[in-house]
């Protein structure tokens, strides 16, 4: 079967590229999330600047951890991995370059545009449309690399490793193009073809798989390639990693609408999501065991190399990760922890305790060898890196845990006569303030980490030689393959009929060991399984209407609350606050009614939140008179004097972009959206009710003059809030009157 | 008539639970077939390929 010996070299070029990437943007990210903890306890930190909040700051810090530091690491170890593993050169080594400075662009042009309110308000997925495209073409570049270098292999048996990236590479392509269909309104404006539900569905089916197929197998491919490399000997069991595989691939992809437990959801599909994430829980163990057992009778060499130590709680927290995801998705447990910190506690043991220790145990492997320094810089300093760095976890996580569970009580919690113990939410913030201050300090440590993991690094390249080595390696080239039959573990017995025959080769599973060598067919079945899964849960969100029941009071935005709707998505008040009220008493009885599928049927984007570090705003409407909120928004201490939301003043100085409304109107227009009249005046309309919401501000005492400034578009909005259940239905609702100009009802001082 | 009202009226949610049912079988089907004694000398030259790949 093997053809003559060939020579060749690894591209490690690009390895080094990417390390350096790695630890540049780990610094970044860690330093943002630091700043965010720190303004949550300081809101005043924002300066008054805009693109210093909280709300527009956030996407940046997720975006930054997720993209630039976990996926810099991603492609140094497919990079570094698979030319060895599959002995071969990478297929191009300018494809390879165009991958790795495109995809800093991509990054650089997340930090320009987030920051300045330019959002598509989608958790993880905040980039707008042309950045969306540049991620694709460069993604696919990165395909046509890595299958290429497939297709010019040595090795006829793909490593487990190669599994991983496959399937990172296939579904990671296939979820960031459906999650971001959206029809363009402007070069950096954009409403997505979904809505409402189904836009909250295709977003957590997005959010829930982005986990597994960025954060997850991809650093599963690292493990099983850098882990037995580093401590010298085989994994522990090969079988485990196939099921490992193969369970990610059939089980977690069905597990995406755990994230909507109680929102208004089908029943049936959360309940399936919540099976399917208890399933996952055995085969992730089964992972962690495996890897931990590879160091059987190594765990000497733990204590000497710090590498192995990343590594060793790196796999630790993957475990611990893995077990508390299926807990959070018990319906029960998830009534507790959904909005609360709890779910940020949980994704930071993943995100620091797993991707980052498994990023740097592979950094501080590869350094000297990249590098070709024989050593690194300086094992001590490793070792300290280690130390601080497991530390900062253990405080960040444990009170952010506290902090979750503490604000998660006390939502729910009632007193003797029947009503909410802690009516003001503020109460539930102040409580978990001390909390906040433990994360800052459990996140400077963990930063501090990073930036002497970064300068160990640094240095280490400092030592490199004038000019680095390409050793010339050798193997054997692969004979085309013939397509043979694998030969069956018993042999064939003439005696057997040729359906029995069949019947043994597929029991005795040669068509898997056949296929496995073959990347195609590999790459397709997942590709379908991936697509199977997915269609069996979202066609029936799409295509079922008694999903989503209409209600007839439900009308679409007026033109200036539309355009008050994109200054919230611009801001990212999701990011602090909810708009999605469960049918859970204590919910109710706080923000009253609870949401119904229906009320969201004009929502493009979506604005259900994920975490109440505000209270819910989905029934706001009509809660205050206008001018609370202008007072609110300029300055929240002063209707709230502990209030950690950050001061918007520039909202009352801003003008309302009058002349950009009407194309917006148009293109929720063309999404099917029934504008009617507004279709013709939506600038009109729009200046019509600002003056009216303007008079009423300057009647209640505010200032006069506010009629062409954001706050009162943004006031517009708010005040739209979950007020349609309220209203009686028209009798013949004729599309033209659906979208008169509106006031909401000032009443309901309180 | 739309695609929505077909779908609606042929009472598909009960499909997502056949197909999940479909996914746990080839799921089992794999882990079984994965255990299976036989396999063991393959795996085991499998198990190596990462130790290789660089000549020192
Ligand atoms: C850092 C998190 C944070 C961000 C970002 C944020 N808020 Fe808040 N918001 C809060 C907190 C905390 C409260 C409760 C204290 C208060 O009333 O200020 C609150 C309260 C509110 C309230 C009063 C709700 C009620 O029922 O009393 C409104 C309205 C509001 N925010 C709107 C917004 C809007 C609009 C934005 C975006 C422009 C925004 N918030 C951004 C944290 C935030």
């Amino acid at each position: 079967m093997s053809g003559r010996t060939e020579n060749f070299t690894y591209n490690d070029a690009i390895t080094r590229k990417f390390v350096m990437a790695t630890i540049f943007w780990a610094a970044v990210a860690t330093l943002i999330g630091l700043w965010l903890a720190l303004m949550l306890v300081r809101p005043e930190l924002s300066f008054g600047l805009p693109q210093l909040t909280f709300g527009r700051l956030r996407p940046l810090h997720t975006n930054a951890a997720i993209f630039a530091f976990a996926g810099n690491a991603i492609f140094a170890a497919v990079y570094y991995s698979s030319q060895r593993l599959l002995k071969a050169r990478v297929f191009s080594d300018g494809l390879a370059d165009i991958h790795f400075w495109g995809w800093q662009a991509i990054i650089v042009a997340a930090a320009l545009t987030l920051p300045f309110g330019i959002s598509q308000s989608k958790e993880y997925a905040e980039l707008e449309w042309p950045i969306d495209i540049a991620i694709a073409v460069v993604w696919v570049l990165f395909a046509v690399n890595f299958f290429g270098t497939i297709a010019k292999r040595r090795e006829r048996h793909l490593y487990v490793a190669i599994w991983f990236y496959i399937a990172t590479i296939v579904t990671v392509a296939i979820l960031h193009i459906f999650n971001n269909l959206v029809l363009p309104s402007g070069l950096l404006k954009s409403y997505p073809i979904y809505a409402g539900v189904q836009d909250a569905f295709m977003q957590w089916w997005y959010g829930h798989n982005a986990v597994a197929f960025f954060l997850t197998t991809p650093f599963l491919g690292l493990m099983y390639y850098f882990l037995p490399k580093a401590a010298n000997r085989p994994v522990f069991s090969y079988k485990l990693s196939i099921l490992h595989f193969w369970s990610i691939v059939f089980i977690y992809i069905w597990a995406g609408p755990h994230h909507l437990h109680y929102t208004a959801l089908p029943e049936w599909a959360s309940t399936l999501g919540m099976l399917f994430s208890v399933m996952l829980w055995m085969p992730s163990w089964g992972g962690m065991i495996n890897g931990l057992l590879t160091l059987r009778g190594a765990w000497n060499k733990v204590a000497e190399d710090p590498v192995l130590k990343f590594f060793v709680v790196g796999i630790t927290f993957y475990g611990m990760a893995t077990f508390e995801g299926p807990m959070l998705s018990i319906k029960s447990v998830n009534a507790l922890s959904h909005y609360t910190d709890w779910t940020i506690a949980h994704v930071h043991s993943g995100a620091l305790g797993w991707n980052g220790f498994m990023a740097f145990g592979m950094l501080y492997w590869l350094a000297p060898r990249v590098f070709q320094t024989k050593k690194l810089y300086s094992t001590k300093l490793a070792e300290v890196h280690f130390w601080i760095g497991s530390l900062g976890i253990l405080f960040y996580i444990v009170a952010i845990y506290a902090a979750g569970v503490t604000q998660g009580l006390m939502w729910r919690a009632f007193d003797e006569t029947g009503r909410l113990a802690y009516p003001d939410f503020i109460e539930t913030v102040v409580r978990i303030i001390p909390m906040y201050w433990v994360r800052v300090i459990g996140g400077s440590m963990y930063v501090l980490g990073i930036l002497l993991g970064a300068y160990n690094i640094v240095m280490t390249w400092a030592a490199r030689p004038s000019k680095y080595e390409e050793p010339v390696q050798s193997a054997p080239a692969l004979a085309p393959y013939q397509g043979e039959e694998p030969r069956l573990i018993i042999p064939f017995h003439s005696t057997l009929s040729p359906a029995g025959h069949r019947l043994r080769y597929f029991a005795q599973a040669a068509w898997h060991r056949a296929w496995e060598r073959r990347p195609l067919k590999f790459t397709v079945w997942v590709t379908i399984a991936v697509v199977v899964a997915s269609l069996f849960e979202i066609i029936p969100t799409f295509l079922i209407r008694s999903n989503v029941p209409t209600i007839a009071t439900v009308t679409p935005y007026t033109p200036l609350e539309l355009y008050g709707r994109d200054i919230y998505i611009e801001e990212g008040c999701y990011n602090c606050h909810s708009q999605m009220i469960r049918p859970i008493r204590a919910e109710t009885e706080r923000y009253g009614e609870y949401s119904k599928p229906g009320e969201f049927v004009y929502d493009r984007p979506f604005q259900w939140g994920s975490r109440r570090i505000g209270p819910d705003l989905a029934r706001v409407g009509g809660k205050y008179p206008h001018l609370w909120h202008v007072r609110h928004m300029e300055q929240p201490t002063s209707t709230s004097p502990a209030s950690i939301m950050p001061p918007y003043a520039w909202l009352l100085e801003d003008d309302i972009e009058f002349g950009v409304i009407q194309s917006r109107v148009d293109t929720m227009a063309m999404l099917g959206v029934p504008y009617g009249e507004a279709l013709k005046s939506a600038e009109e309309m729009a200046r019509a009710q600002a003056q009216e919401i303007a008079a009423e501000i300057e009647k209640q005492g505010g200032r006069a003059g506010l009629e062409g400034k954001k706050i009162v578009a943004l006031t517009a909005y708010l005040q739209r809030l979950g007020t349609d259940l309220k209203k009686k239905p028209k009798v013949e609702p004729a599309p033209s009157e659906q979208a008169p100009v509106k006031t909401a009802s000032a009443g309901g001082d309180k | 008539m739309k695609l929505s009202d077909v779908m609606s009226a042929a009472n598909l949610s009960f499909y997502a639970e056949v197909g999940l049912c479909l996914f746990l079988v080839v799921f089992v089907t794999v882990v079984v077939r994965t255990f299976r004694r036989g396999s063991q000398a393959e795996f085991d030259e499998l198990r190596r390929l990462p130790l290789g790949g660089d000549e020192e």
